[in-house]
């Protein structure tokens, strides 16, 4: 039993773990702060996968052309916001559902990036 | 809410067809990005739908899961709720119609299984809305999340039930063995065989939908469950203070709910597939949300935005046999337009449509 302890401590702690755990974190936590900026001003995100994905795509797409990961960055951050931009339109400027113009984000982009890809 | 200010056929006939073409011309766009004409792309589609027997049939059999779900996502709508787990629950159906079929197809007719298995969809399909409903009105917890961590779950327990219980002996494929006639509902190419659906899988489904639309019609608008149902929806406190109780009326819609996506599963699972098997649902329990906010979830509308997403469907598969550069995900992304214009951008052309018909003398206009 002590021995299947440290077998699992072993595995736990190690730097390849740590590595991981960091790098599997790293989206978890953007989405996690994304999602509390919006919950603050009393907007629902449930968009946050769509502007994700889309943002995934724009920024390989850039970075895989121009060869620049910042240009990457920049242009995911550019479509994320662009993608916030309709979910305000929709969800304060016309007073619509925000989960269901989330929801709409979602099939967008998922639908867009297999279309496009 | 400024509903009641405009016409009747311009809040329910105009506006939504106005939403529509809003979507469609953003589709089109993506189109003419991709470097296709839209036009042909349209003509293709229609064509491929509604241009000889077979598309009809495939059209109307695609429109039977919409309807299904769409009613299910419309009925808790009337709630006030966004039951977003269609796909879940109509997963679980299909267990539910699985078993029956399994059970009986070797000892009875067909029309002695099909109540039973309409019975165990519906039950399934009600239990797997049970929880995220009473977690709801019991606990508070957020129905879009509860539900759509349901849609996981079911995803997963299917994986396991097919792999390791209900599994054909002696086969690799997770799935179970094909239902014998007892357990096969009748194709109407066999009932009908005048009406040239070609291999088209329409089966006797498409009458259980109809008949679920009038039971939805008739639940909704004129019975006291869907007085209450409505009234809770409009106005949560009224209705508490009216003596409705919340729990009650909460979790007896997220039942019917449940249970008309789970009967979804009799088309697929009985009348085509005539198995159970992996993935059967293909993402039908989310077009239900697409199809309950264009229909205004009212029946003869999730009818007419069912037949079009059938449309959508059947004819984007010829697209994408003729256009190998628009597959089928670009349904995906006119769902996502439809849901975008028709759901969250609704009052975007209203107050224009106000204005231009506010010369026009309605009781409701006065009154508010």
């Amino acid at each position: 039993m002590i021995d299947f302890f440290f077998a699992i401590f072993a595995i736990v702690f190690n730097l390849s773990t740590l590595d991981a755990a960091v790098r599997l974190s790293t989206p978890l936590l953007l989405a996690a702060l994304a999602g509390l900026f919006s919950e603050r001003s009393s907007v629902f995100d449930t968009g946050l996968e769509g502007k994700m994905l889309a943002a995934a795509f724009a920024a390989g797409v850039v970075a895989g052309v121009t060869g620049s990961a910042w240009l990457g960055l920049g242009a995911g951050m550019l479509v994320s916001v662009a993608l916030a931009l309709v979910h305000g339109f929709a969800s304060i400027t016309h007073r619509g559902n925000q989960i269901v113009s989330g929801v709409a984000i979602n099939f967008f982009a998922a639908g867009l990036t297999t279309l496009l890809g | 809410m400024s509903r009641g200010k405009l016409p009747k056929w311009v809040d329910y006939g105009l506006l939504p067809v106005l939403n529509l073409a809003a979507a469609f011309f953003v589709a089109g766009l993506v189109v003419l990005l991709i470097g296709e004409n839209p036009l042909e792309a349209v003509k293709i589609l229609v064509w491929g739908s509604l241009g000889f027997g077979e598309g009809v049939g495939y059209t109307l059999f695609y429109a039977t899961n919409f309807i299904f779900t769409g009613l299910a996502v419309a009925v808790a709508f009337h709630v006030g709720l966004f039951n977003i787990g269609g796909e879940g629950q109509a997963y679980i159906g299909g267990l539910g119609v699985g078993i029956a079929c399994l059970a009986l197809d070797r000892i009875v007719l067909w029309w002695v299984t099909f109540p039973v298995a309409v019975a165990g969809g519906a039950v399934f399909g009600a239990a797997w809305a049970l929880v995220p409903a009473y977690l709801q009105a019991k606990r508070g917890s957020h129905i879009v999340i509860t539900t759509i961590m349901f849609n996981f779950i079911a995803s997963s327990l299917m994986v396991y039930l097919l792999v390791n219980v209900l599994q054909k002996p002696g086969s690799m494929q997770p799935e179970t063995r094909n239902f014998e006639a007892g357990g096969q509902l009748p194709l109407i190419r066999d009932i009908l065989p005048g009406l040239d659906l070609g291999q088209a899988p329409l089966n006797l489904a498409f009458i259980l939908v109809l008949a679920a639309c009038v039971f939805v019609w008739v639940l909704v608008w004129h019975s006291k469950l869907g007085f209450e149902i409505r009234t809770f929806g409009a106005n949560q406190t009224a209705a508490i203070y009216a003596g409705i109780s919340p729990v009650r009326i909460v979790i007896i819609t997220m039942l019917i709910s449940g249970g008309l996506a789970g009967l979804m599963a009799i088309n697929e699972v009985m009348g085509s597939q005539t198995r159970l098997l992996l993935e059967f649902t293909a993402g039908y329990g989310f077009v239900g949300i697409a199809v309950a906010l264009m229909g205004r979830a009212h029946p003869i509308g999730i009818i007419l935005a069912s037949i079009l997403f059938g449309m959508l469907y059947q004819g984007g598969a010829e697209l994408a046999f003729e256009k190998p550069a628009i597959t089928r995900d670009m349904i995906v992304v006119i769902q996502g337009l439809v849901i975008l214009f028709a759901g969250a951008l609704e009052h975007v052309f209203r107050p224009y449509l106000e204005r231009l018909f506010a010369s026009a003398p309605h009781p409701a206009a006065q009154a508010t």
